[in-house]
């Protein structure tokens, strides 16, 4: 109970959980937004090439420019939340079992607990629980 | 390796001067619209439908000339050059105006500044800039009825500046000779800058705006040169 009470107090599970946010949400934000940026600057830049003549650049590309801006600074806090939701829901997704395995290891060292390790269904390192599983099975010497 | 290296930074060297000594030697560029396929180096950009540009090759001469002609229509020539115009700033050209669009009327129906925006020919010299939105224009026109030297900003942007160097009729169906210095013209028109490259200039005549028609000529363009 209290465990759960932590969970929701803080964004953040543990610093692996923090490490491992950062690293996914920085992974797809950075080429996101260089993207963004690159593909923006060069369809624009170029086009302005293209076309070449002042008043044209004037009447039709920088107005159209100015709406895509208006628009990317609308998007990219959406984006940005849409990409922190998913960094974070997978880096507790990789996370959330982790903790378990540590949690119940920890139970059995101090003997508080015996038998298996069992994971939920949905979550990850099943093959690593099954090889620990199969040690805790051995009989000790 | 460091043989490679030694090569590497000697071909660079060679290159930049090569293509330094490739540039100076660009400079002045004439265009002279002698034969026939004069306007294979030049772009037509239309705006608003194509006006008539024909060179004019004249027999015998160095010199041709070209005609532009607009019915209710807006389109130009840009040729790409790029140049510090700090350095060689001069260019100069031959115009002749022999109609002009109709103005008074089209202000008298429409009353807008954009709606007078032709004029019978314009220069343009276009400064590029990494920023698009920071592409400046300075345009030499012939207006009809503006004084000379008059600077205008362009309805369309506040890049674009509008420079009347000929005015009024006195010298319609005549060649006229213009020479102006670029840089202090943009000085004059946007402030002061202590570098100044020029990434193209342009040829225009319309009358898309004033839904009228004008004609135009052009000869013996020079640009790029020491005073």
């Amino acid at each position: 109970m209290s465990n759960s009470r932590e969970r929701r107090k803080y964004f953040f599970a543990n610093t692996m959980h923090k490490d491992l946010f950062w690293i996914i949400f920085c992974a797809a934000v950075v080429p996101t937004v260089i993207t963004a940026i690159l593909l923006y600057y060069l369809i624009f830049y170029i086009t302005t090439q293209e076309i070449g003549i002042p008043e044209t650049i004037a009447a039709h590309v920088i107005p159209a420019a100015r709406q895509v801006t208006v628009i990317l600074w609308l998007m990219v806090p959406t984006v940005i939340a849409v990409i922190l939701y998913f960094a974070h829901k997978i880096a507790h997704q990789i996370l959330g079992p982790f903790d378990r395995i540590i949690r119940e290891m920890d139970q059995s060292i101090a003997e508080k607990k015996t038998g298996k390790i069992i994971l939920r269904d949905n979550d990850k390192f099943q093959p690593l629980v099954d090889r620990i599983n199969i040690l805790l099975q051995r009989p000790q010497p | 390796m460091k043989k490679v290296h030694r090569f590497l930074v000697l071909f660079i060297f060679l290159s930049a001067g090569l293509a330094y000594y490739a540039y100076a030697f660009s400079l002045p560029k004439w265009f002279l619209f002698d034969h026939k396929d004069a306007l294979n180096e030049w772009q037509e950009k239309i705006f608003k439908d194509r006006v008539l540009y024909e060179v004019r090759p004249r027999p015998g001469r160095k010199v041709g000339e070209l005609a532009a002609s607009s019915d209710q229509a807006c389109s130009g020539l840009l040729y790409r050059m790029k140049f510090d115009a700090v350095k060689y700033p001069m260019i100069s050209w031959f115009w002749k105006v022999t109609k002009f669009p109709d103005k008074v009327e089209a202000g008298e129906t429409e009353g807008g500044w954009l709606e007078k925006d032709d004029y019978a020919a314009r220069v343009y010299v276009i400064f590029p800039s990494w920023n698009f939105l920071n592409i400046r224009s300075i345009e030499y026109v012939w207006d009809e009825e503006l004084p000379e030297e008059t600077i205008m900003t362009s309805p369309y942007s506040k890049n674009i500046k509008l420079i009347v160097v000929e005015s009024g009729r006195k010298n319609l169906n005549r060649w006229v000779m213009e020479e102006r210095n670029i840089y202090l013209d943009y000085i004059r028109s946007f402030g002061h800058v202590r570098s100044l490259r020029v990434g193209a200039i342009a040829l225009m005549t319309d009358a898309d705006n004033t839904v009228s028609t004008a004609e135009a000529y052009y000869k013996s363009i020079k640009v790029g040169y020491e005073k």
